[in-house]
C-alpha cells in the first residue's frame, strides 16, 4: 500500500507521530507518545532511554508486532522504504502484507536470545526456516547458504552448529544465530532490541564489531535499542532519547558528549561508569534521584521535571514542552534549554 | 538417554513386582478361603480340609504367590471357579477388545484434543463450544453418556446396534458400527482432560520468546501454530496420555459394562461378582502389566521427543 | 472475592442437591420404596417421572437417592484431604528424604486404576455407606496429597517462610500460619472437585453393581436398573442419570472457578 512518499530520497523509515496505548484495567496508558524520527540508509540510529520508556515498543511496531487486540490502538504512520521501491505504512497494512515486510524488509533480534529460540528444533532447522520464507529455496542451496551465514559470524564449525540444539549453545552463541536468522531475508533495516544486554562485556564487543562489520557490507540501517550510551558512542551515529514514551532529545552522538541539551540526557551521560575518569567528579556515579515513571503515571508538564535538577516551579511542572530545534539535526524538548546551556561533559 | 530408559525399565520390575504380590495377597487372604465360597456356608470342615489340600490353599501365602506367579509368567492362570475353564484362554480372547477400544479411545481423544484447541485464531464461539464439551466430557459419568448415545442412536434413531459384538473378521462394517459408540463414550472424559492440559500449556507456550521469533521472521499464524506451538504443547500432553491408562482401565470396564463387549473388563465384572478368585488375579495382573508399560512407554516417549532430555 | 458465573452456576446446582438430600422426606411426593402395582408407567400428573419396574415414583427416588450420593461423595473427599493434605504439606516442605520417598508413594498410587481398585476391595468388604466413604476416600488421597505438595513447594519458596524460619519459627508453626493459609483456597477448591469425582466413582460402582444394597434409594443403582427398560421409560435411567450429572457439575465448577 502505497502512501504519499514522505519518506525522505536518503532515508528508509519515517516514523511519524506514533501513538501507541494499551488498556489496562479500563485505563488507557501510552506507551509511546507522539514519537518520531527518521533513519537514513546505512546509517545506524540509537534509540535510548531507561526501562518502560517506551523504546521497545517503538521497535515492536514498527515490525507490526504490536498486538492489535482488546484495547490497543496505535494512531500515526511508520513509512518504510521497501526493497523494491515502494513505500508502505506499516499500521495501514493488514497481518498478510506485514508478514510480507517482517524477516524481509525489516528484521529484528531481541534481548533473551536464550529463550528466543525453539527448543526442539535444531539450529539448522531454524535458520533454514527463516530462509526459505522470503525466497525459494530448496534444501541443499538453504543448507549451505545458512552455513555461509554463520561462517560469516565467526562461527569456527558451522556443520556441526546446524545440527545443534538451542539449548547446547552460550548466549553468545545464540544471539549470532539469531544474528543470522535476522540476516537471512537481506533487509535493509535491522531492530535490535537490547541484543548485548544478557551478554558478557567481552562478547558484547564482539556483537557489536559482527553488526558494525555487516552494516558496511551490506549498507543495511540498523536501529539500535538500548539504555546504554556507552554502547551507543561506539556504535551510532544519531541518538534518539526517550523519556516516558516520547522523544525528549534527538542529536547527533557527536554532540553528545558536550552539547546535550535535555538535562536527562546529561543526567543519563553522567550516570554512565567510566574507567580512569580524572578526579573532578570523585569518580562518583552520579544516579538520577527517582525513577522513572511508570507507564500510566506521568507527571503533569514535563515528565521529567520531579527528578530535573534544572526544574523551575510555575513551568516546568506547569506546561508541557514541545520539542524545539537547538541546531541542524539536534532537538529538544525542554522549556529551558537555552537558559540552561550545554552541560560540559568531563 | 539409553542409561534413563534402562533406569526406568529396572526401576519397573521391582514395581511390578511389588503390586502383583498386593493384588494377590489382598484378593486371596482377606477374601477368606475360597473353599467356604465353593462349598458353601455350611459345608463341613472335613470338605473345606480336603478342598484346601487339593488346591493347595493351606500352603504358607507366599509359596502360594510365588506358584501362582511363576505359573502366569508362562501363560497358565489356572481355571476359572465358575466355569472351570483355562482362564488364559478366556483372557487372550478377550484382551484384543478392550485393547482395540482403548487405543481407539485414546487417539481419538487425543486427536480432537490436538485439532480443537490448536487452532490460531479460532472463533470465540468455537472456543465456548470446546469448553463446553470439556466440562461435559469431564463431569458426566461415562456410563451416563453410553445411556444417552443408545437412546439417541439405537432406540430413537434406529442407526446403531444397542449391544454386542462384530470381529473384523465378520464384516469392517458391522465391525465399525458396534465400536463406535464405546469408543465415544470412553474418549468424551480424555478428550476433556487433554484439552485441559492443551489450554493451559498453550496459553504459556505462547508468551514464549522464540514464538515472537517466528513471527518475526514472517511466519503465518498458521505456521506458528502448527510448527513452533505444538511440539512443545503437545509433549506434556504425551506424557499425560501416558499416565491416563491407569484411569482408562476403570472406565473400560464400564464402558464394556453398558455395551457388553466381550472385553476383559466386562470379565472382572463378572469375575468379582462370582468371587472368581483365578479370574480376578488373572485380569488384575494383566490390568498391572499394562497400566506400567503404558506408563514407561509415555516416560520413554517424552525422552525421545524431548531434545533437552534425548541429548544428555 | 469476586464470583465467576461458574461458581455461581455451581453452588446453585450443588445448593439443589443438598435441598433434595436435607429436605427429601418433605418435598418427595410418595415413599421411594414403596412399591405398587403401577409399574413401568410413564410420565403422568402423579408420577411426574413416571414409575420404575417396582412401581416406585422415580421423582421421589431421585430426590432420596441425592442423600446416598452427597453423603459418600463429601465423606469420602474429607477422608482424601484429611489425610493427603498434611501428608503433601509435610512431603513438600521438609523436603529431601522425606519427599522422596512420600512421591514414591503417591506416584504408585496414582499409577493404580483407582476403580478398578475400589471394585476389587468394595467386594472384599462389602458395599455398605461407611466402607464406601472409606475405599473411595483411600483411592483418592494421592491426588489430594500431590496437588497439595506442588502448591506447598511453591509457597515455601517465598520470602515470607524464609523470614519465619530466620525468626526461629517452629516447623509446625510456620506450616499452620505461613504456609497453610495460603494453600487453604487450593485445598477448598480440589476439596470441591474430589467430591464430584467421588460421586462420579460412587455412581459407577452402584452402576457396576457394587452400590448401596437396596432398598435405599441410590442413584447409580437406579441408572442400572433403568438400562433394562431404556425403551419402556428412558426417564428410569436419564433422571437419576441427570441428577448425577448435574450434582457432579455442580461440585467441580465450584472446585475449578477458585483459582
Amino acid at each position: 500500500m502505497t502512501s504519499a512518499p514522505e519518506v525522505p530520497a536518503d532515508a528508509i523509515l519515517a516514523v511519524d507521530r506514533l501513538h501507541v496505548g494499551f488498556t489496562a484495567q479500563r485505563r488507557e496508558v501510552r506507551a509511546v507518545s507522539g514519537v518520531s524520527f527518521t533513519v537514513g540508509r546505512g546509517e545506524t540510529l540509537a534509540i535510548v532511554g531507561e526501562s518502560g520508556c517506551g523504546k521497545s515498543t517503538t521497535g515492536l511496531a514498527i515490525m507490526g508486532l504490536v498486538d492489535r487486540e482488546r484495547g490497543t490502538r496505535l494512531s500515526g504512520s511508520i513509512r518504510l522504504r521497501r526493497k523494491n521501491g515502494e513505500v508502505s505504512d506499516i499500521l495501514a497494512l493488514d497481518d498478510r502484507a506485514l508478514r510480507t515486510v517482517r524477516g524481509n524488509d525489516v528484521a529484528m533480534i531481541f534481548q533473551e536470545p536464550m529463550s528466543s529460540l525453539n527448543p526442539v528444533y535444531t539450529i539448522g532447522a531454524q535458520i533454514t526456516e527463516a530462509l526459505g520464507q522470503h525466497a525459494r529455496l530448496e534444501a541443499n542451496a538453504a543448507r549451505s547458504k545458512a552455513r555461509d551465514l554463520l561462517a560469516e559470524l565467526g562461527i569456527s564449525n558451522p556443520d556441526q552448529f546446524l545440527e545443534s540444539y538451542p539449548h547446547q549453545l552460550s548466549g553468545g552463541m545464540r544471539q549470532r544465530v539469531m544474528i543470522a536468522i535476522a540476516l537471512s531475508g537481506n533487509p535493509s533495516l535491522l531492530i535490535a532490541d537490547e541484543p548485548t544486554t544478557a551478554l558478557d562485556v567481552t562478547i558484547q564487543a564482539q556483537i557489536l564489531e559482527l553488526l558494525q562489520s555487516i552494516q558496511k557490507r551490506t549498507g543495511m540501517s540498523i536501529i539500535f535499542i538500548t539504555h546504554n550510551l556507552g554502547v551507543v558512542a561506539e556504535i551510532a551515529q544519531r541518538a534518539v532519547v526517550m523519556y516516558a514514551g516520547e522523544v525528549v532529545e534527538t542529536l547527533p552522538v557527536s554532540s553528545l558528549l558536550g552539547k546535550a541539551r535535555m538535562p536527562y540526557t546529561s543526567a543519563l551521560l553522567r550516570s554512565v561508569p567510566r574507567l580512569g575518569r580524572d578526579r573532578g567528579l570523585r569518580g562518583k556515579l552520579a544516579a538520577i534521584p527517582g525513577g522513572a515513571p511508570t507507564v500510566g503515571t506521568v507527571p503533569q508538564g514535563c515528565a521529567f521535571h520531579p527528578r530535573c535538577g534544572h526544574h523551575r516551579g510555575g513551568l516546568c511542572d506547569a506546561s508541557h514542552p514541545v520539542l524545539e530545534a537547538v541546531a541542524s539535526g539536534h532537538e529538544a524538548r525542554c522549556h529551558r534549554w537555552r537558559e540552561i546551556g550545554a552541560e560540559a561533559f568531563p | 538417554m539409553l542409561t534413563h530408559i534402562a533406569r526406568r525399565l529396572l526401576l519397573a520390575i521391582p514395581t511390578l513386582l511389588a503390586l502383583t504380590a498386593l493384588l494377590f495377597f489382598s484378593i486371596t487372604k482377606i477374601l477368606g478361603t475360597p473353599a467356604s465360597m465353593m462349598l458353601g456356608e455350611d459345608a463341613s470342615p472335613k470338605a473345606i480340609a480336603e478342598l484346601n489340600a487339593r488346591y493347595g490353599f493351606d500352603r504358607p501365602a507366599y509359596v502360594q504367590y510365588f506358584d501362582w506367579l511363576t505359573r502366569a509368567m508362562t501363560g497358565d492362570f489356572g481355571r476359572s471357579y465358575t466355569s472351570q475353564d483355562p482362564v488364559g484362554a478366556a483372557i487372550a480372547g478377550a484382551l484384543p477388545v478392550t485393547v482395540e477400544l482403548a487405543l481407539w479411545a485414546i487417539f481419538l481423544a487425543v486427536l480432537a484434543a490436538t485439532a480443537l484447541n490448536s487452532l490460531p485464531n479460532a472463533p470465540p464461539a468455537l472456543r465456548r463450544l470446546v469448553v463446553f464439551a470439556n466440562l461435559v466430557g469431564i463431569t458426566t459419568p461415562n456410563f451416563i453418556l453410553g445411556i444417552c448415545l443408545i437412546l439417541l442412536f439405537s432406540v430413537h434413531l434406529g442407526w446403531l446396534p444397542t449391544t454386542g459384538w462384530v470381529p473384523w473378521s465378520e464384516g469392517i462394517v458391522a465391525h465399525l458400527r458396534h465400536i463406535i459408540m464405546p469408543v465415544l463414550t470412553l474418549s468424551a472424559y480424555y478428550f476433556g482432560a487433554f484439552s485441559l492440559v492443551y489450554r493451559v500449556e498453550f496459553s504459556d507456550v505462547y508468551r514464549r520468546l522464540y514464538i515472537r521469533t517466528a513471527r518475526a521472521k514472517g511466519l503465518s499464524p498458521a505456521s506458528v501454530a502448527f510448527k513452533h506451538a505444538l511440539p512443545n504443547a503437545i509433549l506434556p500432553v504425551i506424557t499425560f496420555a501416558g499416565l491416563s491408562m491407569g484411569h482408562l482401565t476403570g472406565g473400560a470396564v464400564v464402558t464394556e459394562t453398558v455395551f457388553s463387549m466381550p472385553g476383559i473388563g466386562r470379565l472382572f465384572v463378572s469375575a468379582i461378582a462370582g468371587r472368581d478368585f483365578p479370574v480376578m488375579l488373572a485380569v488384575g495382573m494383566v490390568v498391572v502389566v499394562a497400566v506400567v508399560a503404558m506408563n514407561l512407554v509415555a516416560d520413554i516417549l517424552y525422552t525421545i521427543v524431548n531434545p533437552q532430555i534425548r541429548l544428555e | 472475592m469476586r464470583l465467576s458465573s461458574n461458581a455461581i452456576i455451581g453452588a446453585a446446582l450443588v445448593l439443589l442437591a443438598c435441598t433434595a438430600a436435607v429436605l427429601a422426606p418433605a418435598i418427595a411426593p410418595f415413599d421411594p420404596t414403596k412399591s405398587s402395582v403401577y409399574f413401568l408407567q410413564g410420565p403422568s400428573r402423579q408420577h411426574l417421572l413416571g414409575t420404575d419396574e417396582l412401581g416406585r415414583d422415580i421423582l421421589s427416588r431421585v430426590i432420596h437417592g441425592a442423600r446416598a450420593s452427597l453423603i459418600i461423595g463429601a465423606g469420602a473427599a474429607l477422608l482424601a484431604v484429611l489425610i493427603g493434605a498434611p501428608v503433601g504439606l509435610i512431603a513438600g516442605y521438609l523436603g529431601g528424604r522425606t519427599d522422596l520417598i512420600a512421591v514414591q508413594v503417591i506416584d504408585l498410587f496414582i499409577a493404580l486404576p483407582g476403580l478398578v481398585l475400589a471394585l476389587i476391595i468394595t467386594v472384599m468388604v462389602g458395599p455398605s455407606l461407611p466402607n464406601l466413604v472409606v475405599v473411595l476416600g483411600f483411592v483418592m488421597w494421592p491426588v489430594v496429597a500431590r496437588l497439595v505438595r506442588g502448591q506447598t513447594l511453591a509457597v515455601r519458596e517465598h520470602a515470607y517462610v524464609e523470614a519465619a524460619v530466620a525468626a526461629g519459627g517452629s516447623t509446625f508453626w510456620i506450616l499452620r500460619r505461613h504456609v497453610w493459609p495460603n494453600i487453604a483456597r487450593v485445598v477448598a477448591a480440589q476439596f470441591a472437585i474430589t467430591v464430584s469425582f467421588a460421586i462420579i466413582t460412587s455412581a459407577s460402582l452402584s452402576f457396576l453393581g457394587l452400590g448401596i444394597p437396596p432398598p435405599t434409594p441410590d442413584w447409580g443403582s437406579m441408572v442400572r436398573s433403568g438400562f433394562d427398560y431404556l425403551a419402556f421409560n428412558p426417564a428410569m435411567s436419564l433422571a437419576p442419570g441427570s441428577a448425577i450429572a448435574a450434582t457432579v457439575l455442580g461440585f467441580y465448577l465450584i472446585g475449578s472457578s477458585v483459582e
